[in-house]
């Protein structure tokens, strides 16, 4: 029997009172405090796994504000959505953590955007020097004063409040010879904003604390604001490496609300361009993990293979990041039958220039040394924080949405997910390089069975449907993308949740580093190459 | 002495260390063209260490409010420990002009002036990255001096003194005692000791943007201006020694005993071919390995030690 029936009739066997809504792949379920955890406990059970947390304002509507924590169950493609409603004279939902750890930060993340309290979180507060019970925010910056929640629907868009100062309690140790460098939010390079806190003794790491959401655009608000079309050129805006990758999310979310088929040539189409992120990306990795241990051959044929890479994506869509392509429907862009055999061509070039600008890297044992051991994260560890992507698949985790949410058109492609079981730096080295190949094969595949004189973008006029939610979910290049869209009146968003990679995987860093030493860190930082927009929203 | 000889002594004298001190610049950035041409990039100009220098000393120095005066004396005196190097050096000659104050063991204690210097100002402005620096900077350099003390011992044993002009008079008297096992090993040590000396890879990278990974930048974070320039223009001359003293003592050919224009036009000529072999071997060394990790640099330089301590011993049994 499929896991979801088991699940269904279980939950109908031990909770009568509560019904399911189910609706294509999305099962929706309202539900009370009392009976959040023993549901949960029964999803964990039966292996649905938690995607995202999102909380919205419906007091408009219901008077009440609520709680979503959905659950994906993978292979079966099947969306478990549970809905809490939270009254708003007592603004607090019970905090899962005992059963589901990588929910922590995502309670965290209500608290700061909607002003509900998740009870029992134990990282909500922490006492600092003084000893004060101080809460420890996730999203808000120093500046941001209490007691203002930018999600809620009273507060307008544009508002700027008040500058304070409202100081964040870091974990601290003492002992003799144990000292803290802070590293950041401003870097020595051209890269993006984050504070990382090291506790150390000598070059050895005892703790490392991350404070991100330095680039914070409020990007889930300005979502409310936009029209259709704008918002998917917002959607492209969330973090830009990953410019196709949410777009992607973001449109299919829409093409299932308002109930736009795209053709299958379009599906094709998106594929490729999806792999073609995939593959600049990842191959712009590679050459930065050989910079970052000082292999300058690495880096500097890294970056020669990136950019030959985006100045493809440029002859093929006029956008080097990919921009401009995705639309509800389908895709802007078309590949001609030339422009296929020139990216063919190009592909078969690729693919032996990088093999063998690879295997010159690892053959070099001086850079090995550096990769092998470091930054290990283990598999129970990237499996308690629910770790995606690249990093999930170096620790062993058989996780790729492209096989366990895919969507009409990744059914029809056959490929390997690369799984390494060490860990470390190496092992995460190495599923970015077999991955580049294989989206190379898939690329060619695509192109090959490439449907012809199909129309690329469906003209049907976009409706939704006021109240409708969808969850949408997309293998990016650093793991799965998951949107949550619940339709407004006259077309507009109600509300967008976004779930970028980096968020689930941002904390498991400071486990990988720990008992490092803090030169390495630099080195573990760019093997999991996580996104601070796209984490910041 | 005759006044002539004096002046002309002296002449020598500014001469090669103002040679040195010019061309440091040039040494250091032509590594970082060759390293830009191996991996296919134009990379900068070659006189790119000259504009750098020229930029930094017409700005404004910002010094922290909560240095001490070692802060603002280091950098002077870590110019001037090398730029008295300098003035020792056998560049062109084989002896120095200045007898018998260069000796070797003295340049070591000079370098060494410098590089305590260094460690306290990285220290001084107390900023985390400066601490780290710094106390990786002394780890390395209590690695890398025993080595290097045993490798020079070890080809001061053949020549009979620590004095360079004998040193390099008895290699270039026997040219045969060059190709030696005890010399070539200490080669092999004294190259190891240069690369750590002078924080190139693998033990550190100089062109690196990473503030957690470094040694050398990270000691000379909180410098600026005119300050910054000396520190590195310092960096640059500690380099350009290294590597003279490198081809010099262990290839000694070409070098004049006295002055003729036909001897110093050779001397010349040779001499930046020697280093310029050296300054391709370092780059491409630095384009075909990874920077080591900080806890395997004491294998590394026990490399070196060993290297050396075999040099001195097989130089007993010659």
């Amino acid at each position: 029997m499929p896991t979801l029936q088991a699940t269904i009739q279980a939950i109908h066997k031990e909770f009568p009172a509560f019904s399911l809504d189910e609706k294509g792949k999305v099962s929706t379920m309202r539900i009370s405090a009392e009976t959040l955890k023993p549901i949960v406990a029964l999803l964990i059970g039966k292996h649905w796994r938690l995607l995202t947390m999102a909380g919205n304002d419906e007091r408009a509507q219901a008077g009440v504000f609520t709680v979503s924590w959905v659950f994906g169950l993978a292979k079966e493609n099947k969306i478990m959505r549970l809905v809490l409603p939270v009254d708003p004279r007592k603004p607090v939902f019970p905090s899962i953590f005992e059963l589901v750890q990588s929910a922590l930060l995502f309670e965290l993340e209500i608290r700061d955007m909607f002003g509900l309290t998740p009870e029992g979180n134990p990282d909500l507060s922490m006492p600092d020097e003084h000893r004060e019970k101080m809460i420890r925010r996730l999203v808000h910056h120093h500046n941001w004063p209490e007691g203002e929640y930018p999600l809620r629907k009273d507060f307008p868009w544009n508002k700027r409040p008040k500058e304070e100062h409202v100081t964040f309690p870091f974990r601290y140790s003492e002992g003799e010879g144990v000292f803290e460098i802070p590293v950041g939010p401003i870097h020595a390079g051209v890269i993006e904003p984050g504070h990382f806190r090291f506790t150390a003794v000598g070059e050895m790491i005892l703790n490392l604390e991350i404070r991100l959401y330095y680039s914070h655009r409020g990007v889930e608000k300005l979502f409310e604001q936009k029209s259709i079309p704008d918002a998917v050129a917002l959607a492209e805006h969330i973090s830009g490496d990953t410019s196709f990758g949410h777009s992607l999310a973001f449109c299919e979310a829409l093409e299932e609300l308002s109930g736009i088929s795209i053709s299958r040539r379009a599906g094709f189409l998106r594929v490729i361009f999806l792999e073609l992120e995939r593959l600049y990306n990842h191959v712009g990795d590679i050459g930065m993990l050989g910079m970052d241990a000082g292999f300058a051959f690495g880096g500097a044929q890294g970056a020669r293979l990136k950019e030959v890479c985006m100045q493809m994506n440029e002859r093929l869509t006029g956008s080097r990041i990919l921009r401009g392509i995705n639309v509800v429907g389908g895709v802007t862009r078309d590949i001609s039958e030339k422009d296929s055999e020139m990216l063919g061509a190009f592909l078969d070039a690729f693919a032996s220039d990088f093999q063998e600008v690879t295997d010159i890297m690892l053959s070099s044992s001086s850079f090995l040394d550096r990769l092998e051991t470091t930054g290990k994260l283990k598999t129970q560890t990237a499996l308690d924080y629910n770790v995606v992507g690249p990093v999930a698949r170096a620790s062993g985790l058989r996780r790729d949405a492209r096989k366990d949410f895919p969507n009409a058109w990744w059914k029809e492609f056959q490929f390997q997910i690369s799984v390494q079981a060490t860990g470390d730096v190496y092992a995460r080295f190495m599923v970015r390089t077999e991955e580049v190949l294989q989206s190379i094969k898939i690329i060619k595949t695509a192109l090959l069975r490439l449907p012809k004189g199909e129309r690329v973008m469906a003209t049907q006029p976009i409706r939704l449907t006021e109240g409708a939610c969808v969850v949408s979910i997309v293998e990016g290049w650093r793991g799965e993308l998951v949107h949550v869209v619940v339709a407004g009146k006259n077309n507009s968003l109600y509300r967008v949740k976004v779930r970028d990679a980096s968020f689930l995987n941002w904390p498991t860093l400071s486990r990988a580093i720990l008992n490092n030493i803090v030169p390495d860190f630099p080195l573990c930082n760019k093997s999991y190459n996580m996104s601070y927009a796209g984490n910041d929203l | 002495m005759d006044t002539t000889i004096l002046f002309s002594y002296a002449g020598i004298v500014f001469f090669q260390a103002g040679m040195l001190i010019a061309a440091a610049p040039l040494v250091r950035m032509t590594i970082k063209k060759i390293k830009a041409r191996l991996q296919n990039r134009v990379g900068p100009p070659l006189l790119q260490g000259y504009y750098d220098a020229f930029k930094l000393f017409r700005k404004e120095s910002v010094i922290s409010e909560h240095t001490s005066f070692i802060f603002r004396i280091a950098p002077w005196i870590i110019f001037g420990a090398a730029a008295g190097v300098a003035l020792f050096v056998p560049v062109l000659f084989s002896f120095s002009p200045l007898g018998s104050a260069a000796d070797i063991i003295l340049i070591i204690y000079l370098f060494a002036l410098a590089t305590f210097f260094m460690v306290l100002a990285g220290l001084d402005a107390g900023s985390a990255f400066g601490g780290m620096g710094s106390s990786r900077e002394v780890m390395i350099y209590s690695l890398s001096e025993p080595a290097m003390m045993l490798a020079i011992f070890a080809v001061a044993r053949a020549g009979g003194s620590t004095n360079l002009s004998n040193i390099i008079s008895h290699g270039l008297a026997e040219p045969g005692s060059l190709f030696l096992l005890s010399n070539i090993f200490a080669f092999a040590a004294f190259f190891i000791v240069l690369l750590a000396e002078n924080k190139r890879i693998p033990v550190d990278n100089p062109a690196t943007h990473l503030e957690l990974t470094m040694v050398h930048e990270a000691m000379i974070l909180e410098y600026s201006g005119r300050q910054l320039a000396l520190i590195e223009w310092a960096a640059a001359l500690k380099l350009t020694i290294f590597l003279v003293l490198l081809v010099n003592i262990f290839f000694p050919f070409g070098l004049m005993a006295e002055f003729t224009f036909s001897s110093a036009m050779l001397a010349i000529f040779l001499l930046v071919v020697k280093v310029s072999i050296a300054v391709c071997v370092i780059a491409f060394i630095e384009n075909s390995i990874a920077k080591l990790r900080l806890f395997r640099l004491p294998d590394f330089l026990g490399i070196a030690f060993v290297l050396a301590l075999i040099a001195l011993i097989s130089s007993f049994f010659v």
